[in-house]
């Protein structure tokens, strides 16, 4: 509708064209200035068709508003009380507390895990020594592993769950936070299996141990204190140091840990496709029911 | 009261409730969902998909808003808000639906089954068959879901065109064009069906 001649502003105001649709609605709709009005009631005048169009457009309107709605009563939703995660509460800054409350217990068993898998590197150096004794003290420090990786599984199902259940991103979070560590525990991981191939009673592989040992305790001792300081502060940055004593985890530890994760997930996925074919079904004949009805 | 005085005091106790649920009064939600339940569930009717899928889209409307409502920074705009949470939940389920169904979006399947088949049918059979609001609701049906949307939320939500075009993040202009287009098609149809004229007066 636009000749080029006439900015788009100026082009309705002229009562001698046909005013553009969005002009007409905005008129229809009483969203038009008095002025620009004017000018839309002076065009209705000076072009019979635009008016019968105008009129048309009315009558459908009219007919619409017609309708009367059979109002529907609203339902009640069962929300958590005052004290439980509202709205408000769910948003990142407030929800990271619990993150790293969850990832400081996720730690405290990896290292009770690791500590196990340590001894079994030791106990393999007493082995080569001596030469017997070691298929029983596998099998039984397996199981352990097994007791204990359990442990961490079962937390991170939980922890899994709790995300998905408030926010997607959190779990993203959660994910990439992992893949951090693990990324930079393959260093970590690398060291100690150059240590384990060199023979242990060389100067340098004790002295390596003892430090790693030293260090052991000194991060067991720092995460209490760091997780008493998180619960009495809530302060988010707690969470990247926790993280950073995260990353001295076994890179196989946390593999697992992957794998479980991705596991979970796909399970999950699993499920709620079940879930909406079950409902499709049920839809679906509710539909036909409907439809023999009527 | 008149509509207008209804709709900006509505607005002002949704703005108030909004706030008071940021705040932490999560039992000011049942408040907020009492006030806005029947015009979603109708906005959803109206979309198409029945009264089951209209109860559905509703409350998964209220669940969203629910989940988010952090995230509102202006209160005052929470109409619009609800009405883009809801009609994304109209699409992702009509989406999902027409997945379901193999046929595209235009032809509007769902009020295709929720109200018989109707097509074949001739038209004075389909307004003695049908209430009125249940023709209007077949007319909607045939409509491209994009203008039947700006339809719902100015003649029956009452927002205004900047709110519209808010809602569905498109520009004003288009919101009116597309309500233009949209009310011919519907004033054909109509047409199609020769109305009784007592209907068409205003």
């Amino acid at each position: 509708m636009t000749n080029g001649k006439y900015p788009d502003n100026i082009y309705c105001i002229n009562a001698m064209k046909k005013p553009e649709p969005h002009r007409l609605m905005a008129y229809l709709y009483g969203e038009l200035k008095p002025e620009e009005a004017k000018k839309i009631r002076q065009a209705l005048e000076n072009f019979p068709e635009l008016k019968q169009e105008f009129v048309e457009l009315k009558r459908t309107r009219s007919l619409l508003e017609q309708d009367e709605e059979e109002a529907v009563p609203a339902p009640q939703f069962i929300l958590p009380s005052p004290q439980a995660p509202t709205a408000k509460n769910l948003r990142l800054t407030r929800i990271k507390p619990r993150l790293a409350w969850a990832a400081a217990f996720l730690l405290l068993l990896a290292m009770g895990y690791w500590m196990n898998l340590r001894a079994s590197w030791q106990d393999q150096q007493l082995v080569l020594r001596f030469g017997k004794g070691a298929g029983q003290e596998e099998q039984k420090r397996w199981e352990a592993a097994q007791n204990q990786f359990q442990l961490v599984k079962n937390e991170l199902d939980s922890l899994k769950h709790w995300m998905l259940l408030r926010e997607t991103n959190q779990t993203e979070l959660l994910d990439s936070t992992l893949h951090t560590i693990a990324a930079r525990l393959r260093n970590q991981g690398k060291q100690l299996q150059n240590l384990s191939k060199q023979p242990s009673d060389t100067p340098d592989s004790q002295t390596l141990l003892s430090i790693l040992e030293s260090q052991q305790n000194q991060w067991i001792t720092e995460i209490v204190r760091q997780v008493s300081q998180q619960y009495q502060e809530f302060n988010e940055d707690n969470l990247s140091n926790l993280v950073l004593y995260l990353e001295n985890q076994r890179e196989e530890d946390l593999q697992n840990i992957f794998a479980t994760l991705q596991i979970l997930q796909l399970n999950q996925e699993n499920q709620d496709l079940e879930q909406n074919e079950i409902l499709d079904e049920i839809l679906i004949s509710l539909y036909k029911k409907q439809k023999n009805h009527e | 009261m008149t509509s207008k005085k209804r709709m900006v005091n509505k607005r002002e106790i949704s703005s108030q409730l909004v706030q008071k649920i940021q705040a932490g009064d999560a039992q000011a939600f049942n408040k907020l969902v009492e006030l806005w339940y029947n015009r979603i569930y109708q906005f959803a009717l109206k979309m198409g998909g029945g009264h089951d899928g209209a109860s559905e889209i509703a409350q998964k409307t209220f669940i969203q808003t629910y989940k988010h409502l952090g995230r509102l920074q202006d209160p005052e705009r929470f109409a619009s808000w609800l009405y883009r949470i809801a009609g994304n939940c109209w699409m992702e389920e009509h989406r999902k639906e027409s997945r379901r169904r193999s046929e595209s979006l235009d032809e509007a399947s769902l009020n295709t089954d929720t109200l018989g088949a109707r097509k074949e049918d001739s038209p004075e059979e389909v307004y003695h068959q049908e209430e009125l609001s249940q023709l209007i609701r077949q007319a909607l049906s045939r409509i491209p879901a994009e203008q039947r949307l700006v339809i719902l939320l100015k003649t029956y939500e009452g927002l205004k065109f900047s709110e519209i075009a808010e809602t569905l993040t498109i520009p004003e202009n288009t919101a009116k064009s597309r309500l233009y287009y949209g009310l011919k098609a519907l004033a054909k149809i109509f047409d199609q069906w020769q109305i009784p004229r007592q209907h068409l007066l205003y």
